[in-house]
């Protein structure tokens, strides 16, 4: 073999010992002890036993892979971490690994103060970017990024907020800054329909999940109807509220429409 | 993963195996077409990040910066935060453009690439497994010559080149396991979920508002056909390295994917990511079938054929 080919022979055992550590799941990826619990009603005996055989081959599965991926760390794993760092071959493929159970909404609300006038309120929302009740066709395909784009940031909010910032009275430099972005991009386009002297005042940013059913369970209509047409209230745009402007609700504070609980998680006052 | 048919012949030593394992050469066109692919989905991924302002600007949807003495606080602070996510996204599309035409085909793959490894840095927000799929894919393209066919750069060369010479085979070799790991890895992450295990994945993912794309609850009757299809799902995505290695298993593996792909994407809105992971598959079929299915066959008499040595390294 010639030198380069030996040379390209180490690389590519390289590469691929590095991209295997990036990709198999880390040290922290350990299979959970509790069983899945069968879900089904239909073929509930069969199904039931499928569960029972899934639970089996994971734990057969998983425990020389982490030994191996272990073993691969030990050895090379800091030099192959500065690899895959450099080359922006770091990778997880995690994706729909753990599907969410419930639905997701957002919404920013703005506080505006008016230059000798009441001050009022306005609440849009924001997420999903694409209308949950059509169907997804082209839009939707840009939309999809934006909707990545408030799932990365809040998953890295939760994962960085202190456990002690949550209390009513949490001021915004108490909490981590990942939302922060999402508020002040839509505050400026919300800003630019305002009149002259009209300032926001402040910008809350509130997270609204509702739990989905369970397989098998029925579709309760009522309340469906009843989601719908709150969602259905912000198609046009911010709902203004100009005659009776709340009080600033305290941090984490609750509020529901429908079936939505939506929550207060960040926000920032100027 | 290898293409050469199986020649009887004296066993020969492992590094001759090894060798002709990853340096037989064969026609260019399927790193062509890869690059081809790629280019396209690079720039439907640039195109799907926008209004520019929201995803390239630096005071958009984009993270604070985290150091204040950083490049990016350095363009804010001097008022370039639209500016340079501006220049940036022509950046992106120029690459993804030229790539995909063959202009100046092994520099276009390299600023592709590089384009796209630093938005990770620039903007991580908005970016998801399909971002990762085309870097990857991509850092293996880099390695070789994709203009020599299918491209502007072919066509400006006097003569044209029609791809006679052969291209070594390792980074399309190095494509097929990346690829491979990607499901496999997709797959120990999915076990270790009840709701992969229980059966109910798929039924939660398709009740996603965010990701459903028709906007209609699913009937309680094909809640067990949704059960079957996630177990399913599992076990191709656990066997995929292995199905796709052998000649036999490969085609069939191909196309249960291709349904794979084609099933996510018409439930859910998961921007590019199964257009992406369907165009890896080029880099699964057999380079000398693609060649031919380019109506270049005729001139592929000069690349090497499979040798023994090569044939042996298959199965």
């Amino acid at each position: 073999m010639t030198r380069p080919r030996w040379i390209v022979s180490a690389f590519i055992v390289w590469h691929l010992t590095c991209v295997v550590i990036a990709a198999l799941p880390t040290d922290t990826w350990q299979p959970r002890e509790t069983p899945a619990t069968p879900v089904w009603v239909a073929f509930a005996g069969p199904f039931n036993a499928l569960t029972r055989m899934m639970d089996g081959l994971t734990w057969a599965v998983t425990a020389p892979i982490v030994d191996f991926r272990r073993a691969l760390d030990k050895a090379v794993g800091t030099p192959a971490g500065w690899y895959v760092g450099m080359t922006g071959l770091a990778q997880s493929w995690a994706m729909f690994s753990n599907p969410p159970q419930y639905d997701r909404y957002w919404r920013v609300r703005y506080y505006i103060e008016a230059p000798g006038g009441r001050p009022w309120m306005a609440t849009e929302l924001i997420g999903p970017s694409h209308r949950e009740d059509q169907v997804r066709l082209f839009q939707s395909y840009r939309d999809s990024y934006r909707d990545k784009a408030f799932e990365i940031a809040f998953d890295g909010f939760v994962k960085r907020r202190k456990a002690s910032a949550i209390e009513p009275g949490a001021r915004p430099e108490d909490l981590p800054d990942d939302l922060a972005p999402i508020g002040r991009y839509f505050a400026r386009h919300f800003a630019a329909r305002l009149r002259d002297g009209e300032r926001i005042i402040r910008t809350e940013i509130w997270v609204g999940t509702v739990a989905n059913k369970k397989p098998g369970e029925p579709v309760d209509a009522a309340v469906a109807i009843e989601r719908r047409a709150a969602l259905l209230g912000y198609t046009e745009g911010p709902v203004e509220e100009r005659l009776s402007v709340r009080p600033y609700p305290p941090y984490h504070g609750l509020e529901t429409e429908g079936d939505i609980e939506w929550l207060l998680e960040y926000y920032e006052q100027s | 993963m290898t293409d050469s048919p199986p020649v009887a012949s004296a066993r020969p030593s492992w590094l001759a195996r090894w060798e002709a394992y990853w340096f037989i050469e064969v026609p260019p066109h399927s790193v062509a077409a890869l690059r081809i692919v790629f280019g396209a989905m690079a720039l439907v991924s640039v195109a799907g990040l926008t209004p520019i302002d929201a995803f390239w600007s630096l005071d958009g949807l984009s993270p604070l910066p985290s150091n204040p003495n950083g490049p990016r606080s350095w363009l804010i602070d001097h008022g370039l935060a639209v500016w340079a996510g501006r220049a940036y996204f022509a950046y992106s599309a120029a690459a993804a453009a030229a790539m995909l035409v063959g202009y100046r085909s092994d520099l276009a793959v390299l600023a592709t690439f590089l384009g796209l490894s630093l938005q990770t840095h620039w903007n991580r927000l908005p970016l998801s497994s399909a971002h990762q799929v085309v870097l990857v894919v991509l850092f293996c393209l880099i390695w070789t010559e994709t203009g020599r066919v299918w491209s502007l750069d072919a066509r400006r060369r006097s003569p044209p080149d029609q791809g006679n010479e052969g291209v070594a085979i390792w980074p399309l070799r190095l494509i097929r396991y990346q690829v491979a790991l990607i499901y496999f890895s997709t797959a120990l992450w999915k076990l270790l979920h009840p709701a992969w295990r229980d059966g109910s994945a798929v039924y939660w993912a398709l009740n996603l508002n965010t990701f459903h794309r028709f906007p209609w609850t699913l009937p309680v009757a094909a809640e067990p056909i949704v059960a079957v299809l996630a177990w399913g799902t599992l076990l191709f995505e656990l066997c995929f390295p292995a199905l796709v290695w052998f000649r036999r298993t490969r085609t069939p593996t191909l196309i249960l994917g291709l349904g794979l792909h084609l099933g996510l994407w018409l439930t859910l809105e998961i921007g590019p990511f199964s257009w992406v992971m369907i165009a890896s598959y080029i880099a699964f079929l057999d380079p000398h079938r693609v060649a031919r299915f380019g109506g270049r066959g005729a001139g592929l008499h000069r690349i090497e054929q499979p040798s023994a040595s090569a044939a042996a390294a298959g199965h």
